[in-house]
């Protein structure tokens, strides 16, 4: 069976492919094991409710990582999540008051607009015409949040005197 | 960006997984998920073509309602209506001919599955029985002495509930003594599907297109 020249996946197969993926991308914006599954899971229900043809394999890959970006976005917003990081705030431990202990706790410490451009581009590999497509922003605006979030990465981890 | 930077995160982030017991139980929802898709992509072309052979019917009925009810040349209305007695009800037995078991109606067994129910064990069917009747797919239910509903009456809806909550409380048993005074059933679905039963006695209910049998508690 395929849709349009690229495979059709079995639900093994296709959670063997991108669960990791998509969980990554929600973790590093959301920070929370639960959330990033909850993330996996809508994701992939909804690349089977679509049931879409794709043309190769980047499509469908760019298709579950702009929809990955938009249910991160929906979570993140959610009136559920706003109660927990309310919480959390007000417990006083927040990942802002704690030093980073490698690159990846770094870049969880940056503010909340460049960390999926970062992972996108660190992590994906992804080029910057392609998260902008992604992000649905201008090449120009992805740069930027590139070059902005990069300055910020550099600033926190020369105060641990790490990778500078 | 540095390199370094960018290979030590990848190298982190490499240990960022979900695990095992998470994929397994995500691949079974989503097998689920198509599954069900799968089903109401059926259910789907089912509904556009019962919809399709009820117009047909309709309008073959209506033709031959026009038809018998034309005054005949000789002006006896009489002799007309003893030569198609059953004209009147023509329309409800055809459309009845297209779904489910129509047995009694016109003595041939015509049985359309219309409802999968082929992964359910009896208990399971009783409840989806159950939620069926009370759910809003459900357009009527007709009453009859007989296991024949040409102009049985629709029941209440209450006796619709009492009947629902039946299924409810029901356990699977054997057949009751065929000799047994039953009241007959016959559920009508908006989708098309008809599925007829019967109860005996408030103790059992049948639905024995199914072979299903069940003891109400």
């Amino acid at each position: 069976m395929s849709k349009n020249g690229v495979a059709e996946l079995s639900a093994r197969e296709l959670v063997d492919k991108y669960s990791a993926m998509i969980y990554r991308l929600a973790y590093a914006r959301l920070q929370s094991n639960a959330d990033a599954e909850d993330v996996t899971q809508e994701v992939l229900l909804r690349y089977i409710r679509a049931d879409k043809s794709f043309n190769d394999e980047e499509h469908r890959k760019a298709w579950l990582l702009k929809v990955t970006v938009n249910v991160i976005k929906t979570l993140a917003t959610s009136a559920h999540r706003r109660h927990d990081v309310e919480l959390e705030e007000a417990s006083g431990v927040t990942y802002e008051q704690q030093e980073p202990s490698g690159v990846k706790e770094a870049v969880a410490q940056l503010p909340e607009k460049y960390k999926v451009a970062i992972h996108l581009f660190y992590f994906e590999q992804l080029t910057i015409e392609q998260i902008s497509k992604i992000l649905n922003k201008s090449q120009g605006t992805v740069k930027s949040l590139l070059s902005r979030g990069r300055d910020k990465l550099r600033e926190l981890l020369s105060e641990e005197g790490q990778y500078v | 960006m540095s390199d370094k930077i960018q290979n030590k995160y990848i190298e982190e982030y490499k240990d960022v997984k979900p695990s095992a017991e998470f994929l397994d139980r995500l691949t079974l929802t989503l097998e689920q998920e198509r599954a069900n898709k799968k089903r109401s992509n059926i259910k789907m072309v089912r509904r556009v073509a019962s919809i399709a052979a009820c117009l047909v019917v309709a309008v073959a009925a209506g033709v031959l309602i026009l038809h018998n009810t034309k005054p005949s040349s000789t002006g006896d209305a009489s002799s007309t209506t003893d030569s198609s007695p059953d004209t009147p009800n023509s329309s409800v037995n055809n459309s009845v001919n297209i779904y489910g078991d129509n047995t009694a109606i016109t003595g041939q067994p015509i049985k359309i599955d219309e409802w999968d129910t082929s992964s359910l064990t009896p208990e399971e069917y009783a409840d989806a029985m159950a939620q069926m009747l009370s759910s809003d797919s459900l357009s009527y239910i007709l009453k009859s002495d007989s296991n024949s509903f040409v102009g049985a009456d629709k029941i209440s809806d209450d006796e619709i509930a009492s009947l629902s909550e039946m299924f409810k409380n029901a356990t699977l048993t054997d057949k009751a003594d065929d000799s047994a005074e039953r009241t007959y059933y016959m559920a009508v679905f908006e989708d098309g599907l008809i599925i007829k039963l019967s109860a005996v006695s408030d103790s059992y209910v049948e639905i024995p297109s199914k072979d299903v049998f069940l003891s109400v508690n």
